[in-house]
């Protein structure tokens, strides 16, 4: 049973798609944020609804090369546990995309601990 | 029109041709796979394709089929160079088509085959001139009759023929033709880069590829303009063995055309009229349909398809150039 007053935040892992054996000339190669099956491009769901609680590890820094004008901060990088036992081990890679309940978008690095994953995501903002 | 997405398709295009001489399904010329794309590789897929890994479900396996090299062809960033504007002249791309062909025997303007999508004809009657399209020969004279019966009340039609009481009888087949005009040429340059796991399959897959692109230096694009290529230099990198990559740019400037391409239809008949407008001396009118979109028919092209005849008395002559 999972504890909602402390993992009371939800995510979706998605990733890119293309890892397939199709060779030759191909289409266009590139992330793109629609979602889609393993054979058409975009993103595919690999664990959607994970109960989870995020908290802001570092404010990103002014300076950034990728940001617009009216941005003051640069990408933030934020700490996202799951609830224990929620993700089998496996299920997530390095550089996974997480989609939060408030859609914010993270590039993931993960790693497995005796006590579940701790992930920490850098939040995609342009 | 051109544009840089025309110039990347063009050299993936090359690049697959190279490397898969006889199409996706036979051997590569490097007895392996390999992707070719325009874009650039999703980080996470290369490092397992260079491995000859896959992922099943989240889980890394192997592919069966080896290491997977790639060749993509991504645009430079803050390449563009200024290039040598030449003013240059409308020209056809897509030909008007005839379906038609008019027959003038006397006054009787005979019309056989079959009308394509807008083409119409243009009847010069001694100096009245009416100009008429439709789906069919009887649709077309149908409507011709309704503007000739004006100024001849005599004439009929019958059967694929319109029978006049003129003595001096044109007709002209238009039809709807595309041209285009180079409006600006532009210089950028283009990336092809071979990714691969180790420097043997990289030599084998980039000497080929050089061949390809530097005997393709003058391309005609989609929209017939051409792209003119011109080496520019090589990066290779080794930088990235420890990830098990091994990495070649070739670059190349590519100078390509703006095309801006029209609709236009054939001019059919050109009407002088001295005095008409006092504030011009001469008024040329064209005869022709007008396309959707377009305020007048456009003055472009001379039709050539054309039947004339005076008739004389005894001995009627008829010519034609088409």
């Amino acid at each position: 049973m999972v504890d909602t007053s402390i993992y009371s935040r939800t995510m979706q892992v998605r990733r890119s798609s293309g890892g397939n054996l199709q060779v030759g000339l191909l289409p266009y190669s590139g992330r793109t944020t629609i979602e889609a099956n393993a054979s058409t491009g975009g993103e595919i769901i690999v664990a959607d609804n994970i109960p989870c609680f995020i908290e802001l590890k570092s404010m990103g820094r002014t300076g950034s090369s990728n940001i617009l004008p009216a941005n003051e901060n640069g990408l933030s990088t934020w700490t996202i546990t799951p609830s224990p036992g929620s993700i089998p081990n496996g299920v997530i890679r390095d550089r996974d995309l997480a989609v939060d309940d408030l859609g914010y978008r993270y590039e993931l690095t993960c790693y497995l601990t005796p006590m579940g994953y701790i992930i920490q995501g850098i939040r995609l903002e342009s | 029109m051109a544009d840089l997405s025309d110039i990347t398709a063009l050299f993936a295009s090359m690049a697959a041709a190279t490397i898969y001489p006889n199409g996706n399904s036979q051997p590569s010329i490097i007895n392996g796979p390999v992707k070719i794309f325009e874009g650039w590789p999703i980080p996470e897929i290369i490092d397992l394709d260079m491995r000859g890994q896959m992922l099943v479900n989240s889980v890394v396996a192997p592919t069966g089929v080896g290491p997977i090299c790639s060749v993509s062809v991504y645009p430079m960033p803050n390449s563009g160079a200024l290039a040598y504007q030449i003013l240059d002249e409308p020209y056809i791309v897509v030909p008007p088509v005839h379906g038609l062909t008019p027959t003038i025997i006397g006054g009787a303007i005979a019309l056989s085959g079959t009308p394509g999508t807008g083409e119409f004809v243009t009847l010069i009657l001694d100096k009245h001139v009416y100009s008429r399209g439709g789906a069919s020969i009887s649709a077309i004279l149908a409507a011709l009759l309704t503007d000739v019966l004006v100024d001849y009340p005599t004439a009929y039609v019958s059967g694929n023929s319109l029978m006049t009481p003129a003595t001096h009888v044109t007709a002209r087949i238009g039809a709807p033709a595309t041209m285009a005009q180079v409006t600006h040429r532009q210089i950028e340059s283009v990336m092809v880069t071979v990714w691969t796991p180790d420097p043997e399959r990289r030599t084998a897959l980039v000497a080929p590829l050089d061949v390809m692109f530097k005997k393709n230096l003058r391309v005609a694009l989609p929209d017939t303009s051409y792209a003119i290529i011109r080496y520019q230099k090589t990066n290779s990198t080794d930088a990235h063995q420890t990830v098990g990559i091994y990495q070649r740019d070739l670059i190349y400037t590519v100078e390509f055309a703006t095309l801006d391409t029209f609709p236009v239809v054939e001019v059919t008949a050109i009407v002088t009229n001295i005095g008409v407008d006092v504030s011009e001396d001469m008024l040329i009118q064209t005869y022709g349909p007008t396309l959707p979109g377009q305020p007048s028919p456009f003055v472009a092209i001379i039709s050539p398809v054309w039947v004339e005849t005076v008739v004389a008395p005894s001995s009627p002559t008829i010519s034609s150039n088409s």
